[in-house]
């Protein structure tokens, strides 16, 4: 079954040295990206895998099925996973995969779009997902690098 | 090979060939478009996609390092419009490059890795220098 030692929510995925070091960081050894899309684009899951520090094995699941192939895993599997949006966690979340924390590291600009913690926004709907998540016990934090004092959504709520 | 595109965190390659056209004077084919912070993979891709669609894909990408979204979106236009990409950006590679958009020539992409590729060593070292 294998434990999920870190649940990232970053829209750029694997993006060279800041995942190398949240896996250190977190002593993950193997990374799953559920991402619909990304099932069928070998070529990216690729590029994404040769992102990652050197031999670390890269998945990728799509929404559906993400919580059962996670089960799956071996037992002695630490996987830092990672999402590209918090609707898809929260559609994934809400299907019934079990989390105790997440972080959120990167998001996605647009319009109506307020700035939250450093570069990071949030809007009404990916607030409100965030909300639901916090308000059924999920610890949620803000963070982009280890080097970072997480944010703690409770602070977000104060002020959105 | 007529158009240079640097794709960097941030955008220091405009920097860099700054100190190259010291060297060589100014050139008028290189172009970058750096990784803000706050950008998303998508809303760089679409930049740099954009750039491609106005100016044309007789391009070399020459990008930071392998690993980062900058090399993730170069390497999705090189699958899609068939432009070699090279990661690695330093003076010598960008000298190497300029070289061969000014002489039109035939030295290859391999060519230009493999001699900039040597550009990296420990200077002090190798005068002796034990250090």
């Amino acid at each position: 079954m294998g434990k999920i030692v870190l649940c990232r929510v970053d829209s750029r995925l694997v993006h060279g040295q800041v995942v190398t070091k949240w896996v250190n960081q977190v002593g993950a050894n193997k990374i799953v990206i559920i991402k619909d899309d990304l099932v069928n684009d070998p070529f990216l899951l690729s590029i994404y895998e040769m992102s990652a520090p050197p031999g670390m094995k890269v998945l990728c699941f799509d929404e559906s099925s993400a919580k059962d192939k996670i089960d799956e895993l071996s037992n002695d599997s630490k996987v830092l996973l990672l999402f590209a949006d918090v609707a898809s966690l929260k559609r994934v979340y809400d299907l019934g995969l079990e989390l105790k924390n997440v972080q959120i590291g990167g998001l996605g600009g647009g319009p109506d779009r307020k700035p939250i913690y450093k570069n990071i926004t949030l809007d009404d709907e990916d607030f409100n997902y965030l909300k639901s998540m916090h308000d059924a016990g999920v610890v949620i934090e803000f963070q982009i690098i280890p080097e970072d004092k997480p944010y703690e959504f409770e602070e977000v709520i104060k002020k959105f | 090979m007529n158009r240079i595109l640097l794709l960097t965190h941030f955008g220091w390659g405009s920097t860099l060939l700054k100190g190259v056209e010291m060297i060589i004077g100014n050139v008028d084919f290189v172009d970058e478009i750096a990784l803000k912070p706050a950008m998303t993979s998508d809303e760089y891709s679409s930049q740099v996609e954009s750039f491609i669609e106005d100016n044309g894909k007789d391009l070399l990408i020459i990008v930071d390092m392998f690993g980062g979204t900058p090399n993730t979106v170069a390497l999705l236009m090189a699958r899609k419009y068939g432009i070699p990409v090279v990661c690695g950006l330093n003076a010598p590679l960008l000298l190497g490059a300029c070289s061969m958009v000014i002489n039109n020539s035939e030295v290859s992409v391999d060519e230009l890795v493999n001699e900039a590729g040597s550009s990296i060593f420990n200077s002090s070292k190798k005068m002796g220098l034990n250090i």
